[in-house]
């Protein structure tokens, strides 16, 4: 008999509450899941709904006013702050709605931003960067500035940089928020290839029906609550 | 149908003036404090201008004063009667005088002393070589105070005693003539004509400065000398106005010599006067009658007027320098601060295009906003110094008070103009490069015209000085053409590191492009983004280089007033003092006391007359041990010391000889038509000289010097007795006293080190000393307000930029390092180029400023630029590093996940 396989992600009770006293708004309220390695999934609702609040608790860019979140075995919420950087850098990779490119730098010297931080060696990285690049179709576009590329070309170059740095958890915040729909279809297609391609747990918030049926599973938040 | 005029919507601007309040105020701040250094000048230019020629006026002494030489009187031919109201006619010529006078020179001048002098008769009672003057004097219808210590005052001599004069001595002449109270002296004219001198009296001055005593020096100090071989006593004595008509009666008119001497009073004389003075005296001067009969006027006070306006003018051009650089830095900083307020706006601005809002409307709003802050931080600027001075200028800050306003306004109307999607962009790409392509030329040809005003203000500079030709001598300020030369040099240097920057930049990025670490390839990356921005380079390279070159200003002025003392004292002290044979061995004793390097004694003689063919010079006349004082000289560190050897060769007996061997000579002219051969008779032993070569540039002559070896001259058959003794050494202000009291008849001693605080304490010198020290550091606030300005109008997009670096997983300690890269490196470099391009003007300019008008140089003083003038660059490193530190902080603190959405 098979050993169970521990989630990636393991979501305990988790909640967040933003501001105090009667304005105070709760974004999340006691949210329980778990998250198989390789799989990839939608987070679904409407806007306000908490998908945000949840990827950047899941990614330590938050931290929740109780419950626990647990990526690959480690405890993202009891981590300080260099060990959120290290999670962050090693094991969890996000995907903005606004690509979150460095505008100095070209589509290559972005995608190669991880391995600089992890001090990839030189041959390495540009052996990594060209593969990415080559994966996400901007083979040609490698010494183009952010704004020498179109929206969806800008998104493509920000999952190559997730991607660089080979992390486990992948979070991506409404990835197509800003493209149009065609452009948007071939970045999910892409995402979907990446995922399987890179072995990468996916955890996507989104409004695209398209991904919610290329997803392994949808999560759909309402209220601050998880349903399914 | 007329367009309708836009009006602004007051409740908007009074939102703005809520969200931006921080920087709004820190525009009013940098309005006050221009307007409030620019309002300061005035004042205090006049104060230190009226100071300094008041100062002036005193160093001249009796050279200022107005001389009315009043008519001869009138001897009948038909033989003399005593007349006793002699005085009264003098009171009444003098009256008259006086009612000449343009009121404005009258206004200036004191009472005046009124008096009647003889030439020096010779006494006949006891020997050739004893000679009297006469003297009536009177200041304000009073005789000088005395007190008599033997006998009573002159007065009327009786009938029978017709042809006799009663005089009163003082002690000290007495004593040297050897003559007392009841004496009966015999005495005659040059032309022989004789009169008998009784003595009434002798007395000691109550007030020895009094001005009355200036009419004959000899009233009070007898002069005792060597004249062909024999030895002579000159004195004067006191006629009083009972005695008065009993001179007139004895002495033929044209042997009395009757004067209105009117000394002006420092402390009158007003900067703004001086050349309506000038014209006045110039216009008495002119109405003087031609013959004896005639009221003729004479002075050189015009002269010492226009020596002070001329010094007041190069102050007042070297002030405008300065502050040219700190408006000039004023006016790109308020831009900067412009350029925060409408980037913080722009998204708002371009809303307000887009909904329909003209582009007049957007201005005029933003123009109330402008106003307001300018007339707040007008008001507060001008009125605190109104306040502290009791007067303030103000149209020296029109310009920074035009930008305050406007800046905001026009940068306003073009960012909504650019972002409200008014503009319209060439759909066509060859019409968007033409667009380009004439966007970088105009770009080029303003870049164009900044290096032509560089080129054309420093010729303007070189060409006539800062003093203004053509400028109004009682104008506020100078030459500004002139004056603006640093700052537009500083402007083009800065324009041309706008260009050259971005290449260092790619090195950087390429040489880091290939290393595995991420913080000097995103330092690299970032400057490439934000720091080659024209205007924070701009405002950073002004405010350095204006600081250098403020600084050198100081440092320049400093040290040649040092070098001019030393050049005016000849030494680090010197006594001057009667001649005497002693005071060689005095000045080898003082070789032998500590701190002493060198002593020499010679002789220096003002007033000497030499003559070369047909001109006849008046020179200051040096005689001295050629080979000592060249030691002299070389130990302090004095220039030109090496042509003294000239004088080695020591010339055979010329004395009464004009054939004979010439006395070697330096020459000193100054533009003197003194041919090679001139003679000078020294005691009535005419010596011819050989000018072998130029003077040594000692002393602060404005005469021709001739300097001779003593030996020489000795052997020529003139015989010179030392006169002075100068000493050179550290330790010469400690022992000059003792040394001084071995000298008899000591007239004065003179530090060098006392000259240096004179000069650095006069009027014009200190003022412009304080402008220049309080402009460094405003430029340096200036410099510092610029960073923070553009630091934080770049700050939203570094926080972005640095949330997504921590979103990826950045360190901490990498994400400080990238942002004190990112802010301290671009402005270590660009101030240290700016320190760069300071020192490039203080060398350039400060040489045509005319320093030497402050230091007392007979040049130019040598440029100097002191190493703390670089201090500037590490004060707005720190200040850039402390923005970084507190921008490490901010960010750090900021919530991730809002950063990563922004």
């Amino acid at each position: 008999m098979n050993e169970p396989v521990p989630p990636m992600v393991e979501v305990r009770g988790l909640t967040r509450t933003y501001g105090a006293g009667s304005t105070a708004v709760t974004a999340l309220r006691d949210v329980t899941f778990d998250i198989a390695p390789g799989e990839l999934v939608a987070v679904v609702g409407r806007s306000g709904s908490g998908k945000t609040t949840l990827l950047n608790l899941l990614g330590g860019l938050d931290r929740p006013d109780s419950g626990t979140v647990r990526v690959d075995g480690t405890a993202v919420s009891t981590l300080d702050d260099s060990g959120l950087s290290a999670l962050r850098r090693d094991t969890v990779a996000y995907v903005f709605q606004t690509f979150g490119l460095i505008p100095a730098l070209t589509a290559a010297e972005n995608v190669g931003l991880p391995l600089r931080m992890r001090r990839t060696p030189v041959a390495e990285r540009e052996r990594r960067v060209e593969l990415l690049l080559d994966l996400v179709g901007l083979r040609d576009h490698a010494r183009q500035r952010p704004d020498q590329l179109s929206g969806g070309q800008q998104q493509r170059v920000a999952i190559a940089r997730a991607l660089a740095g080979s992390p486990r958890l992948l979070l991506a915040d409404e990835p197509t928020g800003q493209l149009d729909t065609e452009t948007g279809l071939a970045v999910m297609s892409l995402l979907r290839a990446v995922v399987e391609s890179e072995g990468v747990t996916a955890v996507v918030a989104t409004h695209d029906q398209v991904l919610m049926a290329l997803a392994d599973r949808v999560l759909a938040i309402s209220d601050g609550r998880v349903d399914g | 149908m007329t367009p309708s005029v836009p009006r602004p919507h007051l409740p908007t601007v009074v939102g703005r003036w809520r969200s931006d309040a921080a920087v709004l105020l820190l525009t009013a701040l940098v309005v006050a404090l221009a307007v409030g250094v620019t309002a300061a000048v005035d004042p205090v230019t006049e104060h230190a201008a009226d100071r300094a020629i008041a100062a002036t006026v005193r160093d001249a002494g009796r050279q200022a004063d107005v001389v009315a030489t009043l008519p001869e009187w009138y001897d009948d031919p038909r033989g003399k009667e005593l007349d006793p109201s002699t005085a009264t006619q003098v009171r009444q010529d003098a009256d008259l005088a006086r009612q000449v006078l343009p009121p404005d020179l009258a206004a200036v001048v004191r009472p005046g002393v009124v008096s009647v002098t003889t030439p020096p008769l010779q006494l006949l009672d006891a020997g050739p070589g004893r000679m009297l003057q006469l003297a009536f004097v009177e200041t304000d219808g009073r005789p000088p105070a005395v007190t008599y210590v033997d006998g009573a005052a002159p007065g009327a001599v009786r009938p029978a005693d017709a042809g006799s004069v009663e005089v009163a001595v003082d002690r000290s002449v007495a004593e040297a003539l050897a003559i007392g109270v009841g004496d009966r002296l015999p005495a005659e004219d040059e032309q022989g004509r004789t009169a008998e001198l009784r003595v009434s009296g002798v007395f000691t001055a109550d007030a020895p400065a009094d001005d009355a005593w200036q009419v004959s020096d000899r009233l009070l100090h007898p002069v005792q000398g060597v004249a062909d071989g024999l030895a002579y006593t000159t004195g004067a004595a006191l006629v009083s106005a009972g005695a008065l008509p009993d001179l007139r009666l004895s002495l033929p008119a044209d042997d009395l010599d009757r004067r209105l001497v009117l000394t002006p009073e420092p402390s009158r004389a007003r900067w703004r006067a001086t050349r309506s003075l000038e014209r006045s005296i110039v216009s008495l001067q002119s109405s003087s009658g031609v013959s004896a009969t005639d009221l003729s006027w004479d002075s050189r006070f015009g002269a010492v007027l226009q020596r002070g306006r001329e010094e007041v003018a190069a102050a007042r051009g070297q002030a405008q320098v300065l502050v040219v650089g700190l408006l000039g830095a004023t006016m790109l900083v308020l831009v900067l601060a412009a350029q925060l307020l409408v980037r913080r706006r722009r998204d708002e601005l371009a809303t307000l295009r887009q909904r329909g809002a003209s582009l007049g409307g957007v201005a005029l709003e933003l123009l109330v906003e402008g106003l307001a802050v300018t007339v707040l931080g007008g008001v507060v600027g001008w009125g605190v110094v109104r306040l502290a001075a009791g007067s303030a200028g103000w149209t020296s800050a029109v310009p920074v008070l035009l930008v305050a306003a406007l800046a905001v306004p026009l940068l306003g109307a073009v960012s909504a103009d650019s972002h409200g999607g008014g503009r319209r962009v060439p759909a066509n790409r060859g019409a968007r490069r033409t667009a380009e392509r004439a966007r970088r030329l105009r770009r080029l040809a303003a870049e164009a015209a900044v290096v032509a005003a560089a080129v054309l203000t420093t010729s303007a500079l070189l060409q006539r000085g800062v003093t203004g030709v053509g400028v109004a001598e009682d104008a506020a300020w100078g030459d500004a053409t002139a004056a603006s030369a640093p700052t537009w040099w500083a402007l083009a240097g800065a324009l041309l590191l706008v260009h050259l920057l971005p290449h260092p930049v790619r090195w950087a990025m390429r040489g880091t492009r290939r290393s595995p670490g991420g913080v000097g390839f995103l330092v690299a990356a970032r400057v490439a983004e934000t720091g080659v921005r024209a205007l924070p380079v701009l405002v950073l390279v002004v405010a350095v280089a204006g600081t250098t070159v403020a600084g050198s200003l100081v440092a320049t002025a400093r040290e040649g007033q040092a070098a001019g003392a030393l050049t005016a004292v000849g030494g680090d002290g010197r006594i001057d003092a009667e001649p005497q044979a002693d005071l060689s061995d005095v000045a080898a004793e003082a070789e032998d006391e500590p701190g002493v390097v060198a002593a020499v004694a010679g002789r220096v003689e003002d007033g000497v007359r030499i003559s070369s063919g047909g001109a006849v010079e008046v020179v200051r006349l040096v005689v001295v041990d050629a080979a000592d004082y060249a030691d002299l000289l070389a130990a302090g560190d004095l220039p030109d010391a090496s042509r003294l050897a000239l004088l080695g060769a020591a010339g055979g007996d010329s004395g009464g000889d004009p054939g004979g061997d010439p006395v070697p000579a330096l020459l000193r002219s100054g533009g003197s038509p003194l041919a090679d051969r001139p003679t000078v008779r020294w005691e009535d032993v005419p010596v011819v000289l050989d000018v072998v070569g130029t003077a040594p540039d000692v002393d602060a002559s404005t005469d021709p010097v001739l300097v001779v070896d003593a030996s020489a001259f000795a052997d020529a058959g003139a015989v010179a007795l030392p006169n002075t003794l100068w000493l050179s050494g550290p330790g010469t202000d400690q022992v000059i006293d003792a040394v001084a009291s071995r000298v008899t008849g000591v007239d004065a001693v003179v530090r060098r080190s006392e000259v240096v605080e004179a000069r650095r304490a006069a009027p014009l010198t200190s003022a412009l000393l304080a402008l220049a020290v309080a402009s460094s550091a405003l430029l340096v606030l200036l410099g510092v307000l610029g960073i923070v300005l553009s630091v934080a109008a770049e700050a939203p997009e570094r926080s972005r930029s640095l949330g997504r670096l921590r979103a990826l997983g950045m360190a901490d300690r990498d994400l400080r390092r990238v942002l004190l890269g990112e802010l301290v490196a671009p402005v270590a470099g660009i101030a240290l180029v700016g320190w760069s391009i300071g020192v490039a003007c203080s060398y350039a300019v400060l040489g045509a400023l005319s320093l030497d008008l402050l230091t007392g140089e007979a040049v130019a003083p040598r440029t100097v630029v002191p190493w703390w003038t670089v201090l500037a660059v590490p004060v707005v490193v720190a200040a850039a590093l402390g923005h970084a530190v507190l921008e490490a902080r901010r960010v750090r603190r900021r919530d991730l996940s809002r950063l990563v959405r922004a």
